[in-house]
């Protein structure tokens, strides 16, 4: 049963989502030429979260995994043959015009060069080991293996509770299903690839956020940053979901601060795309949210009192609808199977999150904390980045919560406080649990942290630019309009 | 948005620009230790681009296509029992055994699965015992990690195939009589 993909197998593993995910993208309304590195950056995902939902919907049809590859191919020739023939909106008057390139700009296409070679090698260099055990051994690469083969044997529900986490999202897992499809058993190699161009699209992804938004120095100075933590290395070499997280929430936080800037269709697709695919990754991302819609409720609440917004952006958020849609699933999928996470009470404790976390609160808050400030300190993490999200209401009030991007600094704040409450709560030995899981988890919110505080210097600087020009005598310009998504 | 005390936001971007260089300072400052601790990334590509997969799986796991040759009577019904006594095991090496014994039991199980699907970890001749009572409609095989070069403390079990690798002897035990 085991085996890896043929050559020519191993070129539709790649180019087939690739062919999904640009022309998805073309049809949503990105266009390739407003910025061609985010572009790049933005087709695998897509491509990635639609060909995992060709894959369920063959699973829930009952076509075996030997004929997917047929069926994704029609799939991606139809959506190409509709892609070429949408006309995509022109660039509204808004959008800023390519900036012509300067010295910092070598600079940082130098890092995101770097970057592409370091992650590719790490990723080569994973090749030498089997995927056999850790977490990616164990439960991501045996849960693709239940869809692969469990499903169609009939012996899914016994196989995923043999499992430590049956209730896990199945992004993951069905990508390296794909590999399994391809190869015509299971792969203990190949299976890493989809997986490890999440990684390489999350380091583009970053890249093309933080070039819109800061001088290229710095945005190279930042992506070293990110580089050189060992988590990056690390998540080169294996199929874990945390920088599938990662990768959604720098979507989701691009593309919705692009469309508040320019409100393109193109770019709430965008945003609704990098939400669902992180929830459709790993729990965690249910807890980041749930964050942002509480901080979008506060939000809400504190400015309704002021002018109505313009109209473009009075609208109800229907590009929701694909989060929203992905969480309803997950929960029904999960109430379907019986699937109950560890935290909400499916442990060998049988107590729930609440029970164990009013009973352990006065032990574990301390430490918990604790091991949260010495972690945001260290030299040798890019965790620091988050300290700066914790500080910002002290240091940078006016910017950091000003609309859009309150709601960012919001969330990012209750994603980091939440993540360190669940291990109050959690049933696990709590020095076991923060060993194994704690910096790796928060590693998640980084990348997404860099780009929030890009654009807390982008705002930084139009509203010194306001102010100049308010001084002059010229009209002030609304923070609600700014342009966080635009280039400098 | 909110009345929140005002701070000089110019600042942003040279504490920005101040954080990064500091940061990378301290980094680069330990980028030897980091680039030895990484060395390893140039050998490991060239491995994964010139060994064959058996020779990788084979070095990284110590279960060679022997083993896995061997291991072939198991179907889908039947049932691996990876065991050791870690009773028998010094106490202060005790959490390294168990760890061997749970990681080869996992290597096993992603080699192998679906064949078979139901694979299991005894730390005690008891556990062992019980895992071999419960009913099973294939095959039954104990990989035993034990050491010991003793019997297999189970009866109508003879020996299916032996293996030593780096100093760990693996012995596989089936079943003479499958129910």
């Amino acid at each position: 049963m085991i085996a890896e993909p043929s050559a020519i197998g191993g070129v539709l593993l790649v180019a087939l989502p690739a062919l999904l995910g640009a022309g998805a993208l073309r049809i949503a309304g990105v266009r390739f030429g407003s910025d061609r590195l985010a572009f790049v950056a933005w087709t695998w995902p897509a491509g990635a979260f639609a060909l995992a939902l060709i894959e369920l919907a063959c699973l829930l049809l009952g076509i075996a995994p030997r004929h997917w590859l047929a069926v994704v191919a029609a799939v991606a020739v139809a959506v190409g043959a509709v892609a070429w023939r949408t006309r995509v909106a022109a660039p509204d008057a808004a959008t800023p015009p390519p900036r012509k390139r300067r010295w910092d700009d070598v600079g940082s296409w130098c890092v995101v060069l770097l970057g592409v070679f370091a992650t590719a090698l790490a990723a080569l260099a994973g090749a030498a080991e089997p995927c056999v055990i850790g977490d990616e051994g164990t439960l991501w690469a045996m849960k693709a293996r239940a869809f692969s083969h469990d499903w169609f044997a009939g012996d899914f529900v016994r196989a995923q509770g043999l499992s430590t986490h049956a209730d896990y999202p199945p992004l993951n897992p069905l990508l390296q299903a794909w590999t399994h499809a391809l190869a015509g058993g299971f792969t203990l190699f190949a299976n890493r690839v989809p997986i490890q161009l999440c990684t390489l699209s999350l380091w583009l992804a970053t890249a093309t956020a933080l070039r819109r938004r800061c001088p290229g120095w710095l945005a190279g100075l930042l992506l070293l940053v990110l580089l050189l933590d060992p988590f990056w290395h690390a998540s080169c070499l294996c199929a874990e979901a945390d920088t599938m997280v990662a990768l959604g929430l720098v979507l989701g936080c691009d593309g919705w601060l692009r469309s508040r800037a320019h409100d393109e269709r193109g770019h709430r697709a965008v945003a609704a795309l990098g939400l669902a695919f992180a929830l459709w990754s790993k729990n965690e991302a249910t807890l980041y949210f749930a964050s942002a819609c509480i901080a979008a409720g506060l939000v809400a609440i504190a400015t309704r009192t002021r002018a109505a917004a313009p109209a473009a952006k009075r609208r109800w958020p229907f590009w929701l609808a694909l989060p929203l849609g992905v969480v309803a699933w997950q929960w029904g999928w999960n109430r379907w199977f019986h699937f109950q996470n560890d935290l909400a009470g499916g442990n060998p404790l049988g107590k729930s999150f609440g029970e164990l976390f009013a009973a352990q609160f006065a032990d574990r808050i301390g430490p918990v904390l604790g091991e949260g400030a010495c972690l945001l300190v260290r030299w040798d993490r890019a965790h620091g980045v988050l300290l700066l999200v914790l500080l910002a209401l002290l240091l940078w009030p006016r910017v950091a919560l000003a609309r859009p991007l309150g709601i960012v600094t919001l969330a990012l704040l209750g994603a980091v406080l939440g993540t360190h409450l669940v291990y109050v709560g959690s049933w696990l030995e709590l020095r076991y649990h923060l060993t194994t899981s704690h910096a790796r988890v928060l590693f998640q919110l980084v990348p997404v942290s860099l780009v929030w505080f890009a654009a807390v210097h982008r705002g930084d600087q139009e509203r010194r630019l306001s102010s100049n020009d308010s001084a002059a005598g010229g009209r002030p310009v609304d923070s609600r309009s700014s342009s966080l998504g635009a280039r400098p | 948005m909110f009345a929140l005390p005002t701070m000089p936001v110019r600042w942003t971007f040279p504490t920005a620009a101040g954080i990064a260089v500091l940061w990378l300072g301290c980094r680069l400052a330990s980028l030897p230790q980091a680039l030895s601790a990484r060395s390893g990334v140039w050998s490991r590509a060239e491995i994964a681009l010139t060994k064959p997969r058996e020779w990788r799986v084979f070095a990284n796991t110590g279960i060679s296509p022997e083993e896995v040759a061997a291991l072939g009577v198991l179907g889908q019904d039947g049932r691996l029992i990876a065991y050791g006594d870690l009773g028998r095991v010094p106490e202060a090496q005790r959490d390294y055994a168990e760890l061997l014994l749970d990681m080869q039991h996992h290597r096993l199980r992603s080699l192998l699965y679906p064949n078979p699907s139901d694979t299991r970890r005894a730390n005690s001749p008891d556990e062992l015992r019980a895992m071999v009572g419960q009913p099973c409609a294939g095959e039954v095989v104990v990989a035993d990690l034990s050491q010991t070069g003793e019997p297999l403390p189970v009866d109508q079990f003879t020996l299916l195939h032996e293996q030593r690798h780096d100093g760990i002897l693996v012995r596989y035990w089936r079943r003479s009589t499958p129910r």
